[in-house]
């Protein structure tokens, strides 16, 4: 078990390596290099050639690679070249954000999706599991900024019962650097609830594609279990409904819906760029947008490189929980 | 040859037996539900489409600055009228265009490509196996947006590239679906039966393993085209996909903000509306379809 994890982790460096040449390469095949968009249209042919070899982007394509690989193996991410600070300094700011948004957002998908789905598939062909399916496949055919949108319209615009966008008011002392439990943990409930509110609708909206999503998938998963031996068994002994369902039936239908929870991820963090564009959410997906624009090399490589790290590590923990659902599978 | 590859169904014959496999499933498609209402939306919106310069009251992109904003069903506007006066249905109709143009061409993009990856991957393997692969795992790691977001930066914005940016990206899923086909083909006894009496292996893999893994790229392609249509609709909504006067759905749900704060709800629904009605639809007859081919696929 803990070689397969250790081994797994070792194969994350070459898709990590990867992805960082891709990236590199990606970013300074895109036309307009990054002195000019600093210093727009009135500066000299001059003036930009010196900031681009001042940023050392005067040398060949190789030895600019090498500097950044030998410079992020040492934790060292370089300078914005916009933000003028340090990458990671950054990165500390926005990442919390993107964190607290997309941890609520799975959440909210998972306990919730898992329900429907379960509940569904007990009452199969009722007008529950027909509303539930409709609403999921509504769910996942939604263009996601549109329906942030129309909520900002609905309820911040016309009701007025919510803020339209931003994270709100910052806490005064950050400890984690999620506005919502920060506030709890120095006691501040009007703090809480405010950044709460702010919280709600991009979290609710990044959560509908993954929550529509997990309920299929619940709800097929569990249909399969529903229909095998060993639950015909647990109901003729007698069980009552509630341990036949939760201790019998959800923990084997499990399996393929942890699978897709963890397929969700890389869905999550494109809607994650989306879903903070349309809230104006300071996390990195709002990041990432402004730093390509920008042509701000190191910030998006290193975004990028967070994004494909949380990916793949997600993932791996999905592969090593197979094996605590389901003791039978062993890691070779 | 291809006599002799067929062992499954002894006592029929091959031609017969291929025709009444697709006419088994047109027949189960017709009585599913939900690929009967998918195939209904998608039709509708074909006609729309294809009926766009009949019904529509204007051009796409004809403003009148006398009637900016209007709400729907007021002086003939189905669905208002825009901040320049333009009607929305109109629009609409037009993006419809765009829409089916840019999922069915992203589609075919990334299922010829994915393909060929794949099944030449799956078939041959070895290196070739290791090596392409492990690229498609690098590109799936990469959240699909900041992709075909760097391809649209890296060509410019523009209908043909937003097809070619919505398609690059999807190919990696194409190329895993028939590379898990071709490798549980390839040790089937029609395939050494081939092979045993000489047919060369890229024969092999056109004639008799491709042929055979056809129905989970096609279902796929099918849902394809809905993650394709919300794909670009996301580039046209950070304004790097269809630029004017192409009349796009996520292009017009953009310009809808600016006006959205005035009160203007109309022209930020229909559009979505639209996109999601779209959506529905093929999703509906991918869902249809997988049931009536009776495939499993990866999610």
């Amino acid at each position: 078990m803990y070689r397969y994890i250790a081994r797994r982790l070792l194969a994350v460096i070459p898709t990590l390596f990867g992805v960082s040449i891709i990236v590199f390469l990606f970013l300074r095949l895109i036309p307009g290099d990054p002195a000019t968009a600093i210093l727009r249209e009135n500066a000299t042919a001059e003036q930009i050639t010196a900031l681009n070899t001042r940023l050392g982007l005067g040398k060949p394509l190789n030895e600019q690679y090498i500097d950044y690989l030998s410079k992020i193996v040492r934790g060292d991410l370089g300078e914005g070249y916009f933000t003028r600070s340090p990458v990671i300094d950054d990165l500390g700011r926005r990442f919390p954000a993107t964190v607290e948004l997309a941890l609520s957002a799975v959440l909210i998908a998972t306990v919730l999706g898992i329900a429907l789905g379960v509940v569904a598939a007990i009452r199969r062909g009722s007008l529950f599991d027909y509303g539930t399916m409709t609403l999921s496949l509504i769910g996942v055919s939604m263009p996601i900024f549109w329906l942030g949108l129309m909520a900002i319209y609905l309820f911040a615009v016309d009701l007025r019962w919510l803020p339209p966008s931003t994270r709100g008011e910052q806490p005064e002392t950050l400890r984690t650097g999620l506005f919502t439990i920060d506030y709890l943990l120095s006691g501040d409930v009007a703090g809480f609830v405010e950044a709460a509110k702010h919280l709600f609708l991009p979290a609710v909206v990044l959560a509908t594609v993954p929550l529509a999503v997990i309920a299929r998938q619940t709800r097929s998963a569990m249909l399969e279990v529903l229909s095998q031996d060993f639950v015909r068994t647990a109901w003729s002994k007698g069980l009552r409904e509630r341990a036949v369902v939760t201790r019998h039936v959800l923990k084997n239908a499990m399996l393929p819906v942890i699978t897709v929870v963890g397929l969700q991820v890389g869905a999550l963090l494109s809607g994650a760029v989306l879903t903070e564009t349309v809230f104006s959410w300071p996390g990195l997906g709002t990041f990432v947008l402004e730093a390509i624009v920008q042509r701000d090399y190191p910030v998006v490589q290193s975004i990028v490189l967070v994004f494909a790290l949380i990916f793949v590590l997600v993932n791996l923990l999905v592969d090593v929980s197979y094996g605590w659902l389901d003791p039978r599978i062993r890691y070779g | 040859m291809a006599e002799l590859s067929k062992p499954a169904a002894p006592g029929t014959a091959p031609a017969r037996e291929q025709r009444s496999l697709w006419r088994d499933v047109a027949g189960r498609l017709a009585n599913h539900t939900g690929a009967r209402i998918g195939l209904v939306l998608v039709v509708l919106l074909l006609m729309g489409a294809a009926l766009a310069d009949v019904l529509a009251t204007a051009g796409p992109n004809e403003t009148f600055l006398r009637e900016t904003l209007k709400p729907p069903l007021v002086d003939g506007h189905l669905m208002g009228t825009d901040d320049l006066g333009r009607d929305v249905f109109t629009r609409v109709l037009y993006g419809a265009r765009t829409s089916l143009r840019v999922g069915v061409v992203a589609v075919g993009i990334a299922l010829i490509f994915g393909s060929i990856i794949g099944f030449t991957a799956g078939f041959f393997g070895r290196w070739w196996d290791s090596l392409v692969m492990r690229v498609m795992d690098v590109v799936l790691s990469f959240p699909t947006i900041l992709l075909a977001i760097a391809i649209v930066a890296l060509r410019g914005p523009g209908i043909f590239n937003t097809m070619l940016a919505v398609g690059i990206v999807a190919i990696p899923v194409y190329a895993r679906i028939s590379r898990a086909s071709a490798i549980a083909l390839r040790g089937h006894e029609f395939v050494t039966a081939a092979r045993s009496v000489g047919v060369p292996e890229s024969r092999i893999l056109l004639r008799h393993i491709v042929p055979n893994a056809l129905s989970p790229i096609i279902v796929q392609g099918t849902l394809g085209i809905a993650t394709a249509i919300l794909n670009a609709a996301a580039l046209g909504f950070l304004g790097l996909g269809a630029q004017p006067p192409d009349v796009e759905w996520g292009a017009m749900l953009v310009d809808s903000i600016k006006f959205l704060f005035r009160g203007a709800w109309w022209a930020l629904t229909f559009p979505g509306l639209a996109i999601m009605i779209t959506v529905i639809g093929f999703n509906l007859i991918g869902d249809g379809l997988r049931d009536s081919l009776d495939v499993r696929l990866r999610s």
